[in-house]
């Protein structure tokens, strides 16, 4: 006898099919226990370039004084970091994350680095909490592919920025060359793994993240995603060869 | 199609300097949405330039025609470059199609633009100390560059005359002429036989 009731949908968390509704929790999941280690973390499996990646994200995103700035997916806080200072007094940087433990661990971070009176918010990037044409730049650094629905994370982004302003989107992406490809998938799957158990003692949560880079959008395909989402004049600018690459739109109307 | 990073690294500088002086800023708000198109012809490079209130975006796709267009080869493109940090608003051999009054306009814009240390100063030190240390700072950049240059002719005297690692100039123009001259009785030679193989067919 069949079951009468419809399937229900699912999404992919890393290399596995989960229920929609499961995804956020399992996420969550991860990054309570990689929250106190983000750094160290993100040093992995960058190698330390994620630094520099970040660098161009602030150079690239150009937020001069008094310019409005939405930090989502923020971790530890280091583009708010800079968002703050340059948009001074006179302007605003929010630190966003949908997660309890990275906001905080973000929050603390801005602290002790002297960066005071930035707002903090626990948002879910799909349906963010903003009025509706409120900052002039909102960027999103290795937060997209944890997002359960993308598309809907994209269109809310366009909500809240003002006429002109700019989504700057930096993620893990596909190399360009298919030999470094096949080099930097042994690195993922077996090196990273193996650094996650040494070193944090959590191989799971390191798996999750390589397979989640895997089962993200490439750079045509979310730059169409973008494009779909009311965003204009996107551009990708690829980093070390594709590891990472930057998507910038701009929301014209 | 033209290097994205190409095209991030001229938007992030000249947004730099943009940024340097609020009127300008306010004239790139006025001109939201003009665009200045440079086309480096052997490479098939296009960097479209245009404005927004922020200072401008580049990108390495044009949608639609630009308000003026500049064609050149990449060494002419960078001579412009090089001449405007200099502050000489030639267009050298650079051809131009459209609105030249725009392209005038940034060039103008790009000028006052330009970092002056005395401005800087003055808030901080006030006026007469800003003005006699950022004459002081000159004399001592030009100092700088007079003994590099003075440097540069002495070991490059060096290399010619004393340790003959490098050619002199008269030197490379006789070897060249001789290189001509051999070239020249090459084709005379290879004409002259082709000539008497002719005469014995």
């Amino acid at each position: 006898m069949t079951d009468p009731r419809p399937p229900r949908p699912t999404t992919h968390f890393g290399f596995q099919e989960v229920p929609v509704t499961e995804k956020q929790a399992r996420v969550r999941g991860v990054f309570d226990s990689v929250a106190s280690r983000y750094d160290l973390m993100n040093d992995l499996m960058s190698m330390g370039v994620h630094r520099l990646w970040k660098r161009f994200v602030i150079d690239l995103a150009g937020v001069r004084a008094g310019e409005r700035v939405l930090d989502v997916a923020a971790g530890t806080g280091d583009l708010t970091r800079e968002f703050a200072r340059q948009a001074g007094p006179r302007g605003l940087a929010v630190l966003s994350d949908i997660n309890a433990a990275m906001l905080g661990e973000g929050r603390r971070r801005l602290v002790d680095a002297g960066v005071l009176g930035v707002p903090a918010a626990q948002a879910n990037a799909e349906c963010l909490p903003f009025a509706e044409a409120s900052f002039d730049c909102v960027t999103i650094g290795f937060g997209l592919r944890n997002v359960t629905d993308k598309d809907a994370a994209l269109r809310s982004f366009h909500r809240v920025l003002k006429p002109g302003g700019r989504l700057l989107v930096l993620e893990f992406s596909r190399p360009l060359n298919s030999g470094f490809a096949k080099v930097y998938d042994q690195y993922s799957f077996k090196l990273l793994p193996l650094m996650g158990r040494l070193v944090a003692n959590d191989e799971a949560s390191y798996r999750y993240l390589a397979e989640s880079i895997r089962m993200h959008p490439d750079q045509d395909t979310l730059k169409g995603m973008m494009e779909r989402a009311g965003f204009a004049r996107v551009q990708v600018y690829n980093l070390t060869g594709g590891v990472v690459a930057v998507h910038r739109g701009y929301r014209l109307e | 199609m033209t290097p994205p990073l190409l095209c991030a690294g001229l938007e992030i500088a000249l947004n730099r300097t943009l940024a340097l002086e609020p009127a300008v800023l306010a004239q790139c708000q006025r001109l939201s949405g003009r665009r200045i198109e440079l086309c480096a012809e052997t490479l098939g490079w296009t960097l479209s330039l245009e404005f927004h209130a922020a200072g401008v975006r580049v990108l390495p796709v044009a949608e639609g025609e630009p308000d003026v267009r500049l064609r050149g080869s990449p060494a002419e493109l960078i001579g412009l470059g090089l001449r405007q940090l200099r502050g000489e608003p030639s267009l050298g051999g650079l051809r131009v199609e459209g609105d030249v009054e725009l392209l005038q306009r940034f060039q103008r814009m790009l000028a006052e633009a330009r970092l002056d240390p005395e401005e800087w100063l003055a808030p901080l030190i006030g006026d007469t100390p800003a003005h006699r240390l950022a004459q002081g700072l000159r004399g001592l950049f030009g100092w700088g560059r007079q003994s590099l240059s003075t440097l540069g002719l002495d070991t490059a005297e060096y290399l010619r005359e004393e340790t003959r690692d490098l050619a002199r100039a008269a030197d490379v123009e006789d070897w060249m002429q001789a290189v001509e001259t051999l070239r020249e009785d090459a084709d005379r030679l290879e004409a002259r036989l082709r000539r008497l193989e002719q005469a014995r067919a």
